[in-house]
């Protein structure tokens, strides 16, 4: 943008700037702070950012009639042991881990055949299937949970990972991103193709898949930043089976379990969930900025 | 091509799990919400439309809108204003504007529901950091005088955060007053750096002569110039941004569900909450099914006004 | 009107040095074109004239004062951009009020709403509307003015960024390519209508091109530039007859200058692809010199002819008024190029050996370092061009 700039004004942008950016990373600064220190320093806001460190006494530990001398800790071991031992956040992360990954592989299998028949092959009722694809993203799927648990809860699917990942199989999203970017692909690329003998099954395949991998990679992280960070669907088809949680799911029966103080392990877990994306955020920074405004467009 | 029958197997599947997933669902959420339905009985009864006279005419589905739209226009309007604020300020820095950036886009990314537990933590009357900072001013005369208003003659004791020194800071969210305020700042905490992305990107779409043509024209001020080649240039970008926001806020549920779930006395009821709470935790399927109706004719509507705007009002 | 003068501008990016101590006198009321290369600081030269951008170093005044502090707007200088720049939410009409707008209501009376109900705004706006009408009557864009730019063909949107550029009365015109978006027939008719134009008016022309074709047909004067350096300045015969740098020799002129290597020896003759030319350098500089010959120069002549240049045809291009042969001689590099009328044409094929010889008097000799060097054409009696 065009706007000659002072040093004063400068300064002043980067003054109230800088006042949003401590808002808006406070929570990640507390998160990451509170997972380091023990209770009494969480009480009493004190410690500064890594807490003092002292050695403590891990009061269940005793309680379970283990001698003092061995339940002495350091607030971050304390934290960070207790988050893991007191919910299986390996298994909700596998489980994240599984659910997206799966639901992103059955996405492109669906959408990449349909969008390339959309945009490159004339048929009967093409139209109408474009027609149904821009109506059916009018949809938001958050909105129709209640029918889609019915009709699951009617063939015995809540409580499975099927309930994770089949309602989100048809990306109708996807289906439209796709078809928009193969309609810059040149037909001749595909003719050729034929030529050389390949059937239309290689050429999705084998050539389209290759060309699509830029705006496969936007649509990637789109779709499996929703569905990792996704707490309502999981919330909706999966009822207390811990084997199953996603994540954010885990993390709210952590929640609620806890008996209200344990402060310091409940922001471990939080910072174990928060921090993969985050991380892979921060790498990767343009691409995924690209890729959530780009398929943004939902 | 037409003598391959290749595109029956590569829109088939496509067709079917949108009819199965997306159509039928639809399809079978008006059906229900015309009937008594529950998961486990054998039949239903129909009802007609029964459960829709509820929902506007019973107490607490009218407070359901009321936070529903309440939140819909805290949050739209400030996330919009913040989103293009830092859009705008961001792009006009020579420096440090990619670190910003990323700054303010990291609540898109990180999981809502685990990020709305920590503002909990925060907000926490007691021991939350918020209130401690907030009450930290009390006895700092500077900062007592600059937001109590007694700098300006008002009687501080008047204020909210003079009074607020004297007894006490809020629950935030246990206080009816100010639980949808604090669901809603927590909202736009989340959302306004996504709306910032897509102004940016708007912004690097509006061609530079067009400013260099402003100045030449006499748009002396960065006002005028916003005002004759900015404002209107962002036309499509301001359409998508609203309907978006509008669309996702229209769907909050994390931090309800987490932090209030519907509470204090329904004042953060909303609508997919409500939905939850009746159709799966109640079984009161019916019921869920005709707030899953009216909610989708509010995103129809939103969508088509975004539609209608597109078509009309942003043509150049 | 408006003279305009830089005096030893200088620009840099970050370092870069883009305009290096440009000189330039522009005369009250008349044409003169920036012709350059891609990349070469026109299109900055014409913004730091605008003061759209800032000169590093150096002063730019208009009609003898300074301007260096000034603000774009406050220059009194209009600017028809490239990609034309018109407002695409604003009507063609509002178009061309705008910058009226902006210089002659208050800020009170261009306060949105409000504006309207401040008494002096109404006078003010017929007068703007009159002068709006002046000019869409003179580019005859009156049909066109309750439409949006998207509706306009790009010949109708080149036209209206000229009214809104004409609208202010302004000292001068500052033009950066505003031809370059036109379909090839389209800028040949739209070069007539702005030399016009241009003699309508009696203003200020500034106009930016890399077209040399462009530069030569409408200018007064051309002012040559190349890497941030201003090389000549000069009357469109002038620049094409005598450039005095080898840069502007093959910058100018289409198809390219024939530049060949060539010999000097002590006493100023010159020797070059196999033949001396007739004539010395007033002032010997021996050792290697290059020796340009523009394709209208050199003419086809019998095999048997002495002093004559032999090369090997290798492509007869024919443009129907003229045909250019391409031939090609061991040891130089690239083709020479020769213009000759059709008729004279016609026997020779590709593979054929042809010879020329060049119009006395017309070669031109640059020395090692590109500058022009005099060259004397020995008085032959019976030749002239
Ligand atoms: N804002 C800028 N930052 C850095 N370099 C720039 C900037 N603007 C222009 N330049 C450089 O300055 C040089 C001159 O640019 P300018 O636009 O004046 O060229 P030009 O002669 O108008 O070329 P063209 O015919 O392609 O328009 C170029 O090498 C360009 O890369
Ligand atoms: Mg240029």
């Amino acid at each position: 943008m065009y706007i000659q700039t002072s040093w004063l004004g400068e300064f002043f942008k980067h003054s109230l700037l800088l006042a949003g950016a401590v808002v808006v990373l406070l929570p990640f600064y507390l998160m990451l702070s509170y997972s380091m220190k023990s209770p009494a320093e969480i009480e009493t806001n004190t410690g500064g950012f890594f807490g003092a460190q002292q050695i403590m006494t891990d009061n269940r530990c005793v309680k379970v009639g283990n001698p003092e001398e061995d339940c002495l800790k350091r607030p971050i071991v304390y934290n960070y042991t207790a988050a893991f031992k007191e919910a299986p956040l390996v298994r909700y992360m596998l489980n994240g881990v599984f659910v997206t990954v799966s639901i992103f592989i059955i996405q492109v299998i669906i959408a990449l055949p349909c969008a390339y028949a959309l945009s490159k092959l004339r048929f009967w009722g093409r139209n109408v299937v474009f027609g149904m694809v821009i109506f059916c993203l009018l949809i938001p799927v958050h909105a129709i949970a209640l029918p889609l648990y019915i009709m699951l809860a009617k063939v015995g699917l809540t409580n499975t990972y099927a309930a994770l990942i089949v309602p989100w199989s048809i990306s109708v999203f996807g289906i439209f991103l796709m078809r928009q970017f193969f309609m810059t692909v040149p037909d001749d690329l595909i003719d050729a193709a034929r030529m050389d003998g390949m059937s239309e099954f290689s050429i999705v395949w084998q050539v389209m898949l290759p060309t699509a991998v830029p705006a496969l990679l936007a649509f990637g992280i789109f779709s499996v930043v929703a569905h990792w960070n996704d707490y309502y669907w999981p919330r909706v088809v999966i009822t207390g089976n811990k084997d199953l949680m996603t994540p954010p799911l885990g993390l709210r029966m952590f929640k609620s379990d806890m008996d209200g103080n344990e402060y310091g392990p409940m922001m471990a877990a939080t910072t174990v969930i928060v921090l993969p994306l985050v991380i892979i955020f921060l790498l990767a920074q343009r691409r995924f900025i690209e890729g959530i405004t780009m398929t943004g467009m939902k | 091509m037409g003598r391959s029958k290749a595109h029956y197997w590569f829109v088939g599947p496509a067709i079917l799990l949108m009819l199965l997933l997306l159509i039928a669902p639809v399809v079978v959420a008006a059906a229900l919400s015309m009937t008594d339905y529950s998961l486990g009985n054998s039949g239903f009864n129909w009802i007609g439309w029964e459960n829709y006279e509820k929902l506007f005419t019973r107490r607490s589905y009218s407070k359901m809108f009321t936070a529903s739209l309440t939140y819909v226009l805290l949050v739209v309007p400030i996330s919009v204003a913040l989103g293009l604020g830092s859009a705008l300020l961001i792009s006009s820095l020579r420096i440090g504007g990619e670190l910003y950036k990323a700054i303010f886009f990291l609540p898109v990314m990180a999981t809502l529901l685990a990020m709305a537990i920590v503002w909990e933590f925060a907000l926490n009357p007691i021991v939350g950091v918020v209130n401690d900072i907030l009450r930290s001013g009390c006895d700092k005369s500077v900062i007592y005088g600059f937001l109590s208003g007694s700098w300006l003659g008002y009687d501080p004791l008047e204020s909210w955060y003079g009074s607020a020194c004297e007894k006490k800071f809020p629950l935030w969210l246990g206080d009816r007053k100010y639980a949808l305020g604090t669901i809603a700042f927590i909202g736009i905490w989340q959302a306004f750096g996504f709306n910032m992305v897509l102004y940016l990107a708007g912004l690097t779409s509006v061609p530079r002569e067009l400013y260099q043509a402003a100045q030449m024209d006499g748009a002396d001020s960065a006002w005028e110039r916003f005002k004759l080649v900015t404002w209107p240039m962002l036309g499509p970008t301001h359409v998508f941004v609203i309907t978006i926001s509008s669309i996702r806020s229209f769907q909050v549920f994390d931090t309800v569900e987490a932090l209030t779930e519907g509470g204090p006395s329904k004042s953060t009821y909303v609508m997919i909450y409500a939905m939850f709470e009746k159709g799966v935790r109640q079984n009161l399927l019916g019921m869920g099914s005709a707030i899953t109706i009216v909610f989708l004719i509010f995103v129809l509507i939103l969508t088509l006004v975004q539609v209608y705007f597109v078509n009309r009002k942003v043509h150049y | 009107m408006a003279s305009i003068a830089l005096s030893r501008v200088t620009k840099s990016y970050g370092g870069q040095s883009v305009i290096n101590g440009v000189d330039l006198d522009i005369h009250d009321g008349e044409f003169l074109t920036l012709v350059g290369p891609s990349g070469c600081g026109k299109s900055t030269t014409l913004r730091i004239i605008a003061g759209l951008e800032t000169q590093t170093a150096g002063d730019v005044s208009i009609d003898g004062s300074l301007v260096n502090e000034t603000r774009p707007s406050l220059r009194d200088l209009a600017m028809v951009f490239q990609s034309y720049a018109l407002y695409p939410h604003l009507t063609v009409r509002q178009n061309l009020i705008t910058p009226l707008r902006l210089r002659d209501l208050n800020f009170w009376e261009r306060f949105p709403l409000l504006g309207h109900l401040v008494p002096s705004r109404r006078a003010k706006m017929a007068q703007i509307e009159k002068e709006v009408q002046l000019v869409s009557e003179t580019l005859k864009i009156e049909p066109l003015l309750a439409r949006k730019p998207g509706q306009l063909s790009g010949g109708q949107r080149q036209r209206v960024a000229l009214g809104r550029a004409m609208v202010r009365n302004p000292a001068a015109f500052l033009m950066d390519e505003p031809l370059s978006n036109l379909d090839a027939s389209l800028r040949v008719h739209m070069r007539a209508e702005l030399s016009a134009l241009h003699k309508k008016l009696k203003t200020t022309f500034v106009y930016v091109t890399h077209d040399q074709a462009e530069a030569l047909t409408m200018s007064d004067r051309i002012a040559v530039m190349m890497d941030g350096d201003l090389l000549q300045l000069g009357s469109p015969e002038e620049v094409y007859q005598n450039p005095q740098d080898i840069r502007v020799a093959e910058f100018i002129g289409s198809p390219k200058m024939n530049i060949l290597p060539g010999y000097c020896d002590e006493l100023g003759n010159i020797t070059c692809a196999g033949f001396s030319l007739d004539g010395t350098l007033e002032i010997p500089s021996p050792g290697p010199v290059s020796v340009g010959f523009r394709p209208e120069h050199l003419t086809l002549t019998e095999p048997n002819a002495d002093q004559s240049l032999a090369g090997k045809l290798t492509y007869k291009e024919n443009l129907g008024s003229d045909v250019f042969f391409h031939i090609t001689q061991e040891g130089i590099e690239g083709s020479i190029i020769i213009r000759a009328q059709p008729l004279i044409s016609t026997p020779q094929q590709p593979g054929d050996i042809i010879h020329c010889t060049p119009v006395p008097g017309k070669p031109l000799v640059f020395g090692p370092d590109g500058q022009r060097l005099d060259f004397k054409a020995l008085a032959q009696s019976g030749t002239s061009s």
